[in-house]
């Protein structure tokens, strides 16, 4: 016999749904809104702005009765981080040697780009070395 | 990995928004592991046992092709 369901399942659901959206929407809100009073405020105030709507995001998740995101949303973030890494692997792999050794002449814009690229690599191992030994 | 969660829900008469409350899961968590698209953890899956009352091995069909050496 299956165990008893919650009878109001229904409103548990709706209840979830309702802070993913509410913490979801004070992050992409606040990014939204720092954008704009960046191009028409002071930068100072796009920035708080921008850090008030993660925090948000932080303080719903907490308040939260239930658990937001589940084990396949973080497997979800496994998946696409592993993606994220092997494109940024193969753009370091293939892009660095041909500018820095082939003498590639590239923008400015594509070699801050592959100094950045070079950078989450970096962080990659380290998290990884560190990830493998702890 | 197969499973025959869909059908002993359906038995107990429960939706998926039910089993994912139960579970403390998302509804879209409980349809990707009834359609095969997300193998659950083992927590989970425990979890599913507990709440169907049986063993994973009733619940889940891993269609190994392997056995454990002898000796």
């Amino acid at each position: 016999m299956p165990a008893e369901a919650d009878p109001s399942s229904e409103d548990w659901l709706a209840t979830r749904t309702r802070y993913r959206r509410l913490g979801i929407g004070s992050m992409l809100g606040g990014i939204a809104v720092s954008m704009v009073v960046y191009a028409v405020g002071p930068p100072l105030v796009a920035v708080a702005v921008f850090w008030l709507g993660i925090v948000g995001f932080f303080a719903v998740r907490r308040a939260a009765p239930m658990t937001l995101f589940d084990e396949r949303d973080r497997a979800l973030e496994r998946r696409a981080s592993y993606d994220t890494i092997r494109v940024v692997g193969a753009a370091f792999f293939i892009g660095a040697p041909m500018v820095k050794v082939g003498g590639l002449t590239v923008p400015p814009v594509v070699d801050g780009a592959l100094v950045g690229i070079e950078a989450t690599v970096y962080v990659f191992v380290l998290a990884y070395i560190a990830r493998r030994y702890a | 990995m197969r499973n025959d969660i869909r059908e002993r829900r359906e038995a107990a008469g429960l939706s998926q928004g039910d089993l994912a409350a139960a579970l403390d899961v998302s509804r879209q968590t409980v349809n990707a592991i009834e359609r095969d698209r997300y193998d659950p953890s083992i927590e989970l899956a425990f979890k599913l046992g507990r709440f169907f009352d049986c063993h994973i091995e009733e619940l889940f069909d891993p269609n190994l092709d392997w056995e454990p050496p002898q000796g």
